[in-house]
């Protein structure tokens, strides 16, 4: 119990710094410790599967998707725009008051009966329902993702195909970069000058 | 050890997606082993293969309502009419590629478009939220490809506001989801009709959640900001999809929650909201094409005048307001793709058609052109001798009966205000104007951008005298 | 593995609300494209965390493979929105939206 309070501050701080950092860096930073925590949380919930999952997927793959691309765009001709950049007088009551809703909605529910009371989980028609002893576990996962829910299974390779053949035609193509090339003309000509200058550049 | 679940009635039902996707790799591999001889046409017409096959077998299904892969996707006459809708719309998007793809891309801008359908139809037969979302998500993700796939400045950007702004409704959706899973532990829509939800807070937030992520993806009132910026930015082809596919497939989702999926008797409280959202929708849309100087955004804004009219004839829940919803967006999903196709007509490598200055004096260097364009906008409308009056018509009847007048009352008013907007585009090809502009003007008209203005002028037509509303659209679920 | 959870429900509800909360806001208030990609992420695992708590609650696994399916899906995403990035960035080598002048609104 005390370890989801200190997993909650963690995933709560990380979130609040992963919106407020000034550089990207960071916020990939932020968001990184977000999802290990996340990771830890559904530990404690037995998806063990999934606690991998978000390790090796976000963190292993998407992050550093992120991490390229600011490695790729920092070193262009313009540095990104710094700081909490737009915060127009109007957001902050309403951030504020939204929070406060939230806060009474959340305190609310907690009052509240939340899982349905005259449902019992085991006893309603809900499809195959995962005994609470193999719950969780990559057997239970598998076995539900390859009878019950092959369909979405299947939807999903739809949807990588389009983000390869989608990505390969948005940033792959032959055209000229028009702001690196005029980069690229400027820092030849200056290596160019520095040479016949003697070199010292 | 785990059996084969499934059998032939299982594939049977989701056969559509599978012949556009076969369709979709056959076109990639054409494009990569003969890029060079196959042309612009080559790609279109796998891709117009590939949606007659898709169209066929969903017609096949049409009697027969069947729970494929354990209630996932629902096969029978709701799907059915909105697969085809989704098949007419990219069909027309895909002709009009022939006429102004970018012939180095055009395997792969065809592929997305073949991908992006399948999602749309999975949508249509969409029986559980992981489905919806996932159907979404495909449908979305090929768009912003597509959307982006110019070498213009403005459609990269419109493609990135676009991504950004659907991709947090996509988070909304999604949170709502979660929570709807929450209140019933369960993700089929079936399970979210059972009555002891209706005191379950978890259900109202997750319903509310759930809706506002569909009233964006519908463009509805407070969430349409973003319509007429993608669609002036997007590729002419990739609008008139988007205009017709993205509404049709979200609506189908909104039409099985409204009639299949929530407990007996919150129908009217779930969705107060959103008929409010229409009603604003159809007079706010209605004064924002007032504006316009491009085709693309007054067409955005008619769209989003054109959502509430057909949630207008859903509004009161009942059978036969579903059948002239459907009869609505089958009449809209004709006269916009017909819009679109005049436009790609005098259409050029800029998009000329897109301009509303390019219609000045059409009448006289092109009249069949523009008589066909008076119609579709006069469909639009909702003037007598067309479809569009028909539906409307339908629309105020089945609204006044099921006690939702006002919304019919409003119907009325955004219409005339509209006759204004519409009527601009007419007056422009008609009336002699000082600066007449020839920008478009005796380029040849590719025949497939010739017979896509004549299909929709027949769609339209037949739609007028022979006004089919699709009977057994009911039960939604199984 | 039978029995309640670790802590009650609700708790596990406000921790997914506050997050999905914080996204919100960061999709607001920033204007760089990547930070406002990370913020949807954060949207997206904030359902996430909600699918795993009542996967768990109602011991139907149904949730975590929703969770999975999501995970895909913003992969996707992700990748589709940096390409995007960069195909913008190299048509105007800057990653600003309120830059972006000639789509207005």
């Amino acid at each position: 119990m005390i370890a989801f309070w200190i997993v909650g501050a963690i995933v709560v701080a990380s979130a609040v710094w992963t919106v407020t950092a000034r550089k990207p860096v960071y916020s990939v930073v932020g968001l990184l410790i977000n999802f290990a925590a996340l990771a830890a949380l559904y530990l404690s919930l037995s998806a063990e599967f999934l606690a991998v999952i978000q390790i090796i997927v976000y963190s292993g793959a998407i992050l550093i998707l992120f991490l390229f691309v600011i490695a790729l765009l920092s070193s262009g001709v313009a540095p990104f725009a710094q700081g909490p950049n737009r915060l127009p007088r109007i957001v902050v009551p309403a951030v504020a008051i939204v929070a406060v809703a939230l806060v009474g909605l959340v305190a609310g529910i907690n009052g509240a009966a939340i899982l349905t009371p005259s449902v019992s989980p085991s006893g309603s028609p809900l499809g195959p329902v995962g005994s609470a002893g193999v719950f969780g576990s990559v057997a239970d996962f598998g076995k539900a993702l390859f009878t019950t829910h092959l369909l979405p299974f299947e939807v999903t390779a739809l949807i990588l195909m389009v983000a390869v053949i989608g990505v390969v035609m948005l940033a792959g193509d032959q055209t000229p970069y028009v702001g690196s090339s005029k980069q690229a003309a400027r820092v030849e000509r200056q290596a160019r000058e520095a040479i016949l200058r003697g070199g010292d550049r | 050890m785990i059996l084969n679940p499934f059998g032939t009635a299982d594939w049977m039902a989701i056969a559509p997606i599978v012949a556009l996707a076969i369709a979709s790799l056959l076109v990639l591999l054409a494009d990569l082993v003969a890029r060079p001889a196959i042309s612009r046409y080559g790609a279109v017409a796998i891709g117009l293969l590939g949606t007659a096959a898709a169209a066929v077998l969903a017609a096949m299904q049409y009697g027969h309502v069947y729970a494929a892969f354990f209630g996932g996707f629902v096969t029978g006459g709701f799907t059915t009419v909105f697969e085809e809708i989704v098949a007419i719309a990219l069909a027309g998007s895909l002709a009009l590629y022939a006429t102004l793809g970018d012939p180095k891309r055009i395997g792969g801008t065809v592929a997305l478009m073949l991908w992006g359908s399948c999602g749309a139809m999975l949508m249509a037969g969409a029986a559980n939220l992981m489905t919806i979302f996932l159907g979404l998500e495909l449908l979305s993700l090929a768009l912003y490809c597509l959307c982006g796939m110019v070498d213009r400045r403005g459609a990269r950007e419109s493609a990135l506001k676009y991504l950004i702004l659907s991709s947090t409704a996509s988070g909304f959706l999604l949170f709502g989801m979660a929570l709807l899973f929450g209140a019933s532990g369960s993700v089929l829509l079936a399970d979210l009709a059972r009555p002891q939800l209706a005191a379950n807070p978890l259900f109202w937030m997750g319903s509310g959640l759930f809706l506002i992520g569909l009233a964006f993806k519908m463009s509805l009132v407070p969430f349409h900001a973003w319509a007429p910026d993608v669609y002036e930015g997007a590729p002419l082809p990739v609008t008139a999809y988007m205009s017709v596919a993205t509404k049709a497939a979200t609506l189908a989702v909104f039409a099985r929650v409204l009639y299949a999926a929530l407990p007996a008797g919150t129908a009217s409280h779930v969705m107060l909201p959103v008929w409010i959202v229409a009603g604003i929708s159809m007079i706010a849309g209605n004064v924002g094409m007032l504006a316009q100087h491009d085709l693309k955004r007054l067409l955005a804004y008619s769209g989003i005048a054109q959502v509430g009219y057909i949630l207008t004839a859903m509004a009161g829940g009942s059978a036969l307001g579903l059948r002239y919803a459907i009869y609505y967006l089958v009449a809209y999903t004709f006269m916009n793709l017909g819009a679109f196709a005049v436009a790609t007509a005098i259409s050029g490598e800029h998009e000329e058609g897109a301009r509303l200055v390019s219609y000045a004096g059409l009448a006289r260097r092109r009249p069949w052109l523009a008589a066909a364009m008076t119609f579709f906008m006069l469909a639009l409308a909702g003037m007598p001798p067309t479809a569009g009056f028909l539906g409307k018509i339908l629309i105020l009847a089945t609204s006044a009966d099921s006690g939702y007048a006002w919304l019919g009352g409003l119907l009325v008013a955004g219409t005339a205000i509209s006759l204004y907007a519409y009527a601009k585009v007419v007056r422009a090809m008609y009336l002699p104007q000082s600066g007449d502009h020839h920008v478009a003007d005796l380029r040849p008209i590719a025949p497939l951008a010739w017979i896509s203005v004549t299909l929709c002028l027949i769609g339209v037509i037949a739609m007028t005298f022979y006004p089919l509303t699709p009977s057994n659209v009911l039960p939604l679920l199984r | 593995m039978t029995g309640a959870l670790p802590v009650a429900l609700g708790n596990y509800v406000a921790l997914a609300s506050v997050m999905f909360f914080i996204g919100v806001v960061g999709v607001l208030v920033r204007r760089n494209p990547l930070v406002m990609l990370m913020s949807i992420e954060l949207m997206f695992n904030a359902a996430n965390v909600l699918f795993m708590a009542f996967a768990r609650a109602w011991l139907q696994n149904a949730g975590q493979i929703f969770a999975f399916l999501v995970i895909t899906v913003a992969a996707a995403e992700a990748a589709i929105g940096l390409a995007i990035v960069v195909a913008v960035f190299r048509s105007a080598a800057t990653v600003d939206v309120d830059e972006v002048r000639s789509l207005h609104g």
